[in-house]
């Protein structure tokens, strides 16, 4: 019995010990992606009160910044209307990146979305990411991510309103081809494991042999690079616009 | 060594029916359930938890009142409903089928994640060890409840250190980190779509046989086992959420308490979760597998299934419904998505609890409110899963009602068939 006593009671020392009272900032960044040539203007909100402001163009990914943990009210403005507003929730210690597709439309309400896309975000919540018949929306990518020694990852975001689903290979001259998932609208693929030789990314229609887009990317070791495949202003549907960002690792 | 000694302790039941519960269940649903409920995450463990405690309450009553194991297959016999019980037998055997599939795929995640490993070799691991079961339970060696016993006991140690953990370290942000909060009427949904974590405790009235006094201590053994099982999941929400953030639950939901260690303890907590993992979800594939294996064999034995299933290796093992049934859990694993999985299961045994909650009510003279109060909720919590099913994947939920609709329909027409040639083969000798 004393022994069992003696045990829980080593138990929760040990626990208790472990606590830490310092809170973390998350890293934060933000991505203009919405069909537009106007300024966007992204505020993040905290009981009221403006905490931050960032006047963005279409293809634009800031660098990350430190952020509190909180829950915002972000809202997002377009030539003065309110388009879309949204509490979002910033952990402690986070890396995220916020994106913001869509095309706007003329004289759209705030937040407006489909019965299918309501629907939808009852019964799924987070996981709900669908098209929302191409009207703006946001969301908060994790860009927390895992890998081995010596290995980067590679993931792609389809953010192409109106643009069929999508296949993407990485391939190097050192390494064998990735087959990287096949995405529709606005979806983001897993993370893949590439080696640290340059790799040359080319996007197609699913399908076809459309090609849509093509990149060459150094990679750097313990880095996740994020390809969002945005519309090309004047080229729309012939050629895709690609905006990478990368994150160094920074383990869980 | 006497009868007395060989049978089961309130101890040893107690230790089986919570980490039958746990050994897969809160492995994988964590984060499925996060992306729905979000902050309200622990109270759609509590929701779902309040159809577990009754379900337990009416699976004891009634195998205590008929005394014989076999769970809600004998339930429905004994109230003369042997139609219900074949159609139901089938449906549970396809419930544990996508449970133990949902094991060994938490089991290949876990492992694979552990060695950086592809997503070929978390498919070879998950095969792996459904074949490594089918192997050792052929060879008569499947059910080892000893080691069973200590491997559940210390993975609810480390589940509940590092749910306790969490909580010790309160950071309610972590709750809704990178994604947006929720209502709270979102936990009905988080909680329908994670059901089957609580599934677990039932294998323990097939092993009614083998408990120590059971009219005395099967009741208060299960019922405080349930209800312990239910507080852990709602702390190591709670915990392991605000360790890890939501965002990353969500985004690695097949591993996520393996984020969440490592995220605490690093590497170490890494190593220990993913020991804990594979003993537990191995361990869970095993007992699912023996009991399915034996209650296809008692249901063939009955004529509600195919004498096919019937058939026993030289060790006493009924071999062809083991390998049916692990081959097809394993297959399932290695092509499932997660969530499609864990639903389906979840979907089989609401229904399965729902009418063994029936049943208890028909039969009991008092306290009728507590297997009314698992119908209640029971068939909440079942609306709203068929409302998520039908919006979020139609053709999940098309396949399920194929599925039933085959077993109402083609189970008569199979076993009419085999009482024919029966019949037939008497009349010629």
């Amino acid at each position: 019995m004393r022994i069992r006593i003696f045990l829980l009671l080593s138990m929760a020392f040990l626990l208790s010990g472990c606590t830490s009272t310092s809170k973390k900032p998350s890293q934060l960044r933000i991505g203009q992606f919405l069909f537009t040539k106007d300024s966007v203007e992204v505020s993040f909100k905290k009981h009221g009160e403006l905490i931050s402001k960032h006047n963005l163009s279409y293809g634009d990914l800031t660098n990350y910044s430190e952020i509190e943990s909180a829950v915002y009210d972000v809202e997002v403005s377009l030539n003065n209307a309110l388009l879309l507003k949204k509490k979002m929730g910033i952990g402690t210690g986070g890396v995220y990146t916020l994106i913001i597709n869509g095309i706007p439309q003329k004289d759209m309400k705030t937040n407006q979305k489909t019965n299918n896309m309501k629907l939808h975000e009852i019964v799924e919540g987070e996981e709900a990411i669908y098209a929302n018949g191409n009207l703006p929306q946001m969301r908060i990518l994790n860009d927390e991510f895992e890998c081995g020694k010596k290995e980067s990852k590679i993931r792609w975001v389809h953010l192409s309103p109106g643009v069929e689903e999508i296949s993407a290979k990485a391939y190097s001259e050192k390494s064998k081809t990735t087959s990287l998932s096949a995405l529709t609208y606005p979806k983001i693929s897993k993370d893949f494991a590439v080696n640290l030789h340059q790799q040359e990314v080319k996007w197609e229609l699913k399908g076809s042999k459309v090609q849509v887009s093509k990149r060459s990317i150094p990679i750097e070791d313990q880095y996740l690079y994020t390809c969002f495949l945005l519309p090309d202003e004047g080229k729309y549907l012939d050629s895709l616009k690609v905006v990478i960002g990368e994150t160094r690792k920074k383990g869980f | 060594m006497s009868e007395s000694s060989s049978k089961l302790s309130p101890i040893a039941v107690w230790a089986l029916a919570a980490g039958g519960m746990v050994g897969g269940g809160i492995y994988t649903v964590l984060g499925v359930v996060i992306a729905v409920s979000a902050q309200w995450t622990w109270l759609a463990f509590i929701l779902t938890g309040l159809i577990a405690i009754p379900s337990a309450y009416s699976y004891v009553f009634l195998t205590n009142k008929f005394h014989e194991e076999g769970g809600a297959f004998v339930f429905l016999e004994k109230v003369n409903d042997k139609k219900m019980a074949g159609n139901l037998s089938w449906l549970l055997i396809i419930g544990y089928i996508l449970t133990i599939s949902v094991y060994a795929y938490a089991f290949g995640h876990y492992l694979s994640f552990a060695f950086h490993g592809n997503p070929l070799l978390m498919r070879l691991l998950a095969a792996g060890i459904v074949i490594g079961l089918i192997l050792l339970n052929l060879a008569g060696v499947g059910k080892l409840t000893n080691v069973e016993i200590i491997i559940v006991s210390v993975n609810l140690i480390i589940l509940l250190a590092l749910g306790v953990y969490g909580v010790i370290n309160w950071d309610a942000s972590q709750l809704t980190a990178g994604i947006s909060p929720r209502p709270v009427w979102s936990s009905l949904f988080g909680g329908a779509a994670i059901f089957m974590a609580y599934e677990g405790f039932q294998l323990l009235t097939y092993e009614y046989d083998k408990i120590g006094n059971p009219e005395k201590s099967f009741m208060p053994t299960l019922m405080s086992a349930v209800i312990f099982v239910v507080l852990l999941y709602a702390t190591v929400a709670l915990g392991a959420t605000m360790i890890g953030g939501a965002t990353s639950m969500i985004s690695f939901k097949e591993i996520a308490l393996s984020i969440a260690a490592e995220t605490a303890f690093g590497k170490t907590g890494l190593i220990v979760m993913t020991v804990a993992a594979g003993f537990a979800t191995a361990a869970a594939i095993n007992s699912t597998l023996f009991s399915t294996a034996n209650l296809a064999k008692r249901i063939a034995s009955q004529d509600e299934l195919p004498s096919w299933f019937n058939h026993t290796n030289k060790n006493d093992v009924p071999d062809r419904s083991i390998i049916f049934i692990g081959i097809l859990a394993g297959v399932l694993a290695i092509v499932g998505s997660l969530s499609s999985l864990v639903e389906a299961a979840s979907l089989a045994f609401l229904f399965t609890f729902g009418i063994v909650n029936w049943i208890a009510y028909r039969e009991s003279d008092k306290r009728k409110w507590i297997p009314l109060m698992g119908i209640i909720i029971g068939s909440l919590v079942g609306l709203a899963l068929i409302f998520r099913l039908v919006i979020s994947k139609p053709l999940a939920l098309g396949g399920i009602l194929g599925l039933v609709l085959l077993i109402i329909l083609g189970r008569p027409y199979l076993l009419r068939k085999k009482e024919k040639s029966s019949k037939s083969e008497q009349n010629e000798n």
